[in-house]
């Protein structure tokens, strides 16, 4: 209560007050970042409030402190704003007088000057954080295209669009989202092109975030989205400027956050998911290649287990004898069912798959042999698993591995199982069963009011499926 | 924390997966039938035998002497009955559903108890039908034991590549149980099946010269490792066997029937190879008392070599073909269902009683030979 | 879920999406009713098929009527009471006939509940989703399901005989005609379930819509329902010249003739899928009667308090053995009467309203 009355404060007059407040605020002398430094500027006293490490401190003393210092840097009766126009040598600077603003801006790198006298505070802008320069991209790798990737700085995100979409209709809406400890979050559309009903909701829904805390654009995703506890993401994240640029000339919006190198698109279809970023830098013909083995290597991933348990559980007489006597003749010393089987090579992989994803790079080489010696040669000879299990969990997860999003792979991954289990209790008619449930769901989908299955249903002509149009076919780029 | 109905249906789909861990069902408990034989049993009844792969076949763990292949066989008082005995002297859950190849003694095939066999063959869940059905000269269980003899080859692949080319050569019908049972009750025209024997070696027969397709098997003069040979047709009249063809009439019925094999043949003991330029050419003018059909044949060889003679022989062996389904009062070239296009339902196709006037159906052959690159 | 606006143009309308769905269902009722339910034709199935939307003509002309106008309220809810009726009933069958299907190609020895179960819930579920989830279903079906039935006519060319189709009328044209009435018995469904899934005649529909349901859909439903019994017909012959064993009907289906036994892949997803998409039609068809009668039921609860009677109807189908074809008979009549009900009452409403006006 007492601190956010603190905060409803306006900016004193008294110099100490000031003072006082922001002590109280930042929990001075605890808080060892925090610096406020008092100086004198044209006979006055003036208070120096910013956070060690995110303000240059050469920019400081240049641009800040020396022109202050200067004798005639500003008039006795000088305001704030005449200060910040006449006496500091930046560009960008602005005034306040509530603490809330100013203490905000301190917390956004900025540095606030409070001068006796006035009830105004001048927010200098002379932020200079450490960030990460902008390098590859990590989980969106193409063979041939643009390499760069997001950075965790949103103004080093919003630059990156705007080198590549040089448009005076780009425009960046910028959020604090959060409750209790705001992050800021950029709104990103073309005017013009962008549905102002989308605009309109996505803002709507960014406002009326309750959570107390959204650190990246994961969790925004989450708390934003359609359907939060449906598998399939409906808002695409990306690392790629040139993906979300293409996206915002197509008229989706991006969102971008601080501290988060993805951008999230909306709205989309299952198929964006789907797409690979290097799609458009190769030829049509190339690209539809690609993408009909993708769209082959997900069908796998998804059934073959399935349809595998299935087949030789119920459905023997499909399969041609040399191959149902194989099946049978490598099975024939493994002690488990046909389902149990699958499940321990399932299981088996998706561990060593996670393992993977956290074991230090250091001893990952030795997490192949181990994955290769225990689920491979050690299984087969110990007569645990048959050797044709190993070729349909590979293959199974080559088929996920193609999948170019990764959430989309992770869901993939669960509804194997759910596939896997009806196969086995009902055969091919619960493959069936299950396949007709998931289409309805995902039909029944949305994405900021787009159909999720879109342009498969409803039909369009004017997005792509599977096959990439050639360029010259691409004149509106629109939805 | 997910739901408590998410849980429940979480927990009874994993009880439910357990429907799939029953022993009989998975692949390796299952004695894969790869070809089926009836025949008469002593002192009565049939005997039904199964032809089955044994477990170390192709894992390089059995004898070598063993051809991988062993017969399970079981004797009834009808298929059913016989069948009911197999399944249960079996040790593992015998299938059905990947018959090759079903064979039926001819003594069984002549006999009135032939068409419930292939009734209760058909009402048999999971025996599907595409396996070749087959007539044996003799006992069937001989032509079904001689299956597994063929080495390098599993049983399964080597009766369908077998076959398959007997029938590109035209030297049988391709005739699967499906065909064989929808004919049995068809109302377009006769049923036939594949030919076989097992062959001793002690019965050949020498054929006249340039008439080496007149052979039937188990008669035939070779030697080898096949233990079975294949040529020529069954025909049926009534649910009964009534008569066979040899392998040349076979290759005719195939072309009558729409077939375009090349068929191999002979004018003046010197061998040649009738290419046909297009199917056979039939058109039947239903008359008061008999049909009249009018036959045109195109063939095509390779070498002008007696032309003519070569199209009156052909003429000759055409007519002497439907002559004797005419005698034998069976129908199994296909002419019905051309005649049948003529009416306008079925019953007055029926009423025609096609059958009967086929026999006395006068039948008009004319062959065409051309020579390719004349 | 927050719905948007849609910029016209760009995504049509769930009503077009319900149309694909109704038409799905609906061939594949046809087909289906023809080669296993109505046997009397033999190899002329396909002539029945070609000639249902005559005999469904004047329910298609009472559906044209209604969906241009609203409904009174006495009137839609007499008719939605008898088409939730029909539409259980309809429900309860072909949810049998799924389950029939799925036992006899995969295993005698599970009880028939366990095959049905799962199916009622399926289709309790989607039909619970809404219009999009149905529209959007009925189009992905119709993308795939012509490739799996190309493909199973592909792999059995070679055991097509086009001889088999004659004589050309097969079981006789009374026989024809009467198995088009049957089969119309099925069509029926089609503006039936579409008058009540858009809306059960609250707001006007667009006559370009109308025109597409009531006249080309059920013409495009006819043409491909002939073309597949032609194919189907083409594949055995009708060889005794009197109607096969439903059983019979359906293992040939089925099994696909003499062919290779891999064909029956394609042939079970084909069939599975159209089955449950007609359970899932009729159920939803059935909820969307009941949430009309009865507004403040969701759409949730009525579509399991459709679901469920169903379970009560199956021991009916099965101490009646193949009672479809009975149903058949009967459901031309009532979806007929039904609509034409309908039409009339508002036409007598029409008529009232003139000489107020006047």
């Amino acid at each position: 209560m007492a601190e956010e009355m603190d905060m409803r404060t306006p900016v004193s007059a008294d110099l100490q007050v000031n003072r006082a407040l922001l002590k109280r605020i930042f929990r001075l002398p605890r808080n060892g970042d925090c610096k406020l430094c008092l100086f004198r500027a044209a006979g006055r006293g003036a208070l120096l409030c910013y956070l060690d490490g995110m303000c240059d401190a050469a920019r400081i003393d240049e641009d800040i402190l020396r022109p202050a210092k200067l004798p005639l840097a500003f008039s006795e009766n000088a305001d704030a704003a005449s200060v910040a126009r006449d006496a500091f040598a930046l560009c960008d600077c602005e005034t306040t007088g509530e603490m809330r603003a100013a203490v905000s801006a301190v917390l956004l790198g900025k540095c606030a000057v409070f001068i006796d006298g006035c009830e105004e505070a001048v927010l200098a802008d002379c932020r200079k954080p450490e960030k990460r320069a902008v390098g590859r991209t990590v989980s969106e790798n193409v063979v041939i295209g643009p390499q760069e990737g997001f950075t965790e700085s949103l103004r080093t995100n919003l630059t990156l669009l705007r080198r590549i979409v040089r448009s005076e209709r780009l425009v960046s809406e910028t959020f604090d989202v959060g409750t209790e400890l705001p992050t800021a979050f950029s709104l990103v559309y073309l005017d013009g092109r962008a549905d102002e009903a989308v605009l309109s909701e996505v803002r709507r829904r960014m406002k009326n975030v309750d959570a107390p805390f959204v650190p990246g654009t994961g969790f925004l995703q989450q708390l934003i989205e359609d359907h939060p506890r449906a598998l399939f993401a409906q808002m695409l994240q990306t690392e790629r400027p040139d993906r979300a640029s293409a996206c915002l000339a197509e008229g989706r919006v991006a969102i971008l956050g601080e501290g988060s190198p993805y951008a999230l698109i909306a709205p989309i279809t299952l198929f964006h998911l789907l797409h690979a970023p290097d799609d458009r830098f190769l030829r049509a013909q190339y690209g539809t290649f690609l993408r009909l083995v993708r769209f082959l290597g997900i069908v796998i991933s998804l059934y073959l287990p399935a349809v595998y348990t299935a087949i030789s559980l119920y459905h023997t007489h499909i399969l041609p004898t040399s191959l149902f006597t194989s099946i049978a003749e490598a099975r024939a010393r493994v002690p488990f069912p046909v389902i149990v089987e699958v499940l321990i090579m399932e299981i088996s992989f998706l561990l060593i798959n996670e393992a993977g994803t956290r074991i230090p790079s250091q001893i990952g080489p030795a997490l192949g042999i181990v994955g290769a010696l225990i689920l491979g040669q050690a299984a087969v000879s110990a007569s645990i698993i048959s050797p044709i299990m190993i070729i349909i969990v590979a293959l199974t997860g080559l088929g996920n591995y193609a999948i170019p999003d990764y959430g989309l792979g992770v869901a993939v991954q669960m509804l194997r199982f759910g596939m896997l289990l009806c196969g086995a209790v009902w055969g091919l008619y619960g493959v069936v069963l299950f396949t007709m449930a998931l289409m309805a769901s995902l039909c029944g989908m949305r994405s900021f009011g787009e159909t999720y299955l879109s342009p498969a249903a409803p039909s369009s002509r004017h997005m792509e499926l599977l096959l990439r149009r050639p360029m010259q076919e691409r004149k509106d780029e629109a939805r | 924390m997910p739901d408590r109905p998410c849980l429940i249906c979480a927990a009874l789909a994993l009880c439910l997966c357990l429907c799939g861990c029953a022993q009989h069902m998975q692949p390796e408990s299952q004695a894969i039938a790869v070809g089926m034989a009836v025949d008469r049993a002593d002192p009565g009844g049939l005997r039904l035998s199964v032809l089955l792969p044994e477990s170390h076949a192709f894992s390089g763990q059995g004898d070598d002497a063993s051809s991988g292949y062993y017969i399970a066989s079981a004797t009834g008082a009808s298929f059913a009955e016989a069948l009911t005995i197999l399944h249960a002297t079996v040790p593992m859950t015998l299938n059905l559903a990947q018959l090759k190849i079903i064979i039926v003694s001819q003594e069984i095939a002549s006999d009135a108890v032939f068409p419930a066999v292939v009734t209760d063959m058909f009402l048999t869940h999971r025996l599907y039908s595409s396996a070749f059905f087959v007539v044996s000269l003799g006992s069937a269980q001989d032509v079904l034991r001689s299956q597994g003899d063929v080495t390098s080859l599993r049983a399964s692949s080597a009766i369908l590549t077998g076959m398959e080319d007997r029938v590109r050569r035209g030297i049988v019908p391709d005739v699967r149980f499906s065909d064989l049972y929808n004919d049995l009750h068809s109302i377009y025209g006769s049923p036939v099946a594949i030919l076989a024997a097992a062959a001793d070696g002690t019965h050949t027969t020498l054929t006249p010269p340039g008439r080496a397709g007149d052979a039937l098997p188990g008669a035939m003069p070779r030697e080898g490792q096949a233990g079975c040979e294949y040529a020529g047709a069954a025909l049926f009249r009534d649910g009964r066997m009534v008569g066979v063809l040899s392998s040349l009439e076979a290759a005719f019925l195939g072309y009558l029937r729409g077939g375009t094999h090349a068929i191999s043949y002979a004018v003046r003991g010197r061998a040649v190879d009738l290419s046909p330029v297009r199917p056979v050419s039939v058109s039947i003018a239903l008359g008061e008392d008999a049909p009249h059909i009018s036959v045109e044949a195109l063939f095509a060889v390779t070498e002008s070599f007696a032309r003519e003679e070569l199209a009156r022989q052909v003429e000759a062996d055409i007519a002497a073909l439907i002559a004797k389904g005419q005698s034998l009062g069976v129908e199994p070239f296909g002419f019905a269902g051309r005649a049948a296009a003529s009416f306008p339902d079925v019953s007055s196709w029926l009423r025609y009683e096609w059958l009967q006037r086929f026999s006395e159906a006068s039948v008009q052959v004319r062959a065409t030979i051309r020579v390719l690159r004349e | 879920m927050n719905p948007l606006s849609q910029t016209e143009g760009t995504v049509r309308a769930p009503r077009r999406a319900l149309i694909v769905l109704a038409a799905v269902s609906v061939t594949a009722r046809v087909t289906f009713s023809a080669a296993v339910d109505v046997q009397t034709a033999g190899n002329a199935a396909w002539l029945q098929a070609l000639l249902f939307p005559l005999a469904c003509a004047p329910g298609l002309s009472a559906f044209f009527y209604l969906t241009g106008r609203p409904v009174p309220r006495p009137a839609q809810s007499a008719v939605c009471v008898l088409f939730f009726i029909l539409f259980v009933s309809e429900f309860s069958s072909w949810l049998y006939a799924a389950a029939e299907c799925a036992a006899y190609t995969t295993f005698s020895d599970l009880p028939l509940l366990a095959l049905l179960l799962p199916a009622l819930a399926i289709a309790a579920y989607i039909s619970s989703l809404g219009g999009d989830a149905l529209g959007g279903l009925g189009q992905v079906t119709l993308a795939v399901v012509p490739w799996l039935f190309l493909l199973a006519t592909v792999w059995q060319i070679r055991d097509m005989r086009p001889v088999y189709l004659t004589p050309i009328l097969g079981g006789g044209l009374h026989a024809i005609l009467r198995g088009a009435f049957l089969c119309a018995g099925a069509g029926l469904s089609l503006p039936a379930g579409l008058w009540i899934l858009w809306g059960a005649g609250k707001e006007e529909i667009p006559v370009g819509e109308r025109r597409r349901a009531a006249c080309t859909s059920p013409l495009l439903c006819a043409l491909a329902a002939a073309g597949s019994l032609a194919i189907l017909g083409m594949l055995a012959p009708n060889y005794t010249g009197s109607p096969r064993t439903p059983t019979r009907a359906m293992e040939q289906l089925l099994m696909g003739g003499g062919a290779s036994t891999s064909v029956q892949f394609p042939l079970m997803l084909l069939w599975y899928s159209l089955l449950l998409l007609g359970c899932v039609f009729s159920c939803s068809s059935a909820a969307q009667s009941l949430n009309v009668l009865v507004p403040r039921l969701s759409l949730r609860a009525c579509s399991w308090l459709s679901a469920l009677p169903c379970l009560a109807l199956i021991p009916v189908w099965m101490r009646l053995g193949n009672a479809r074809e009975t149903m058949l008979a009967w459901r031309w009549p009532l979806f007929t009467g039904g609509l034409i009900l309908s039409a009339f009452g508002v036409w007598i409403r029409e008529r009232r309203n003139a000489r107020r006006a006047r």
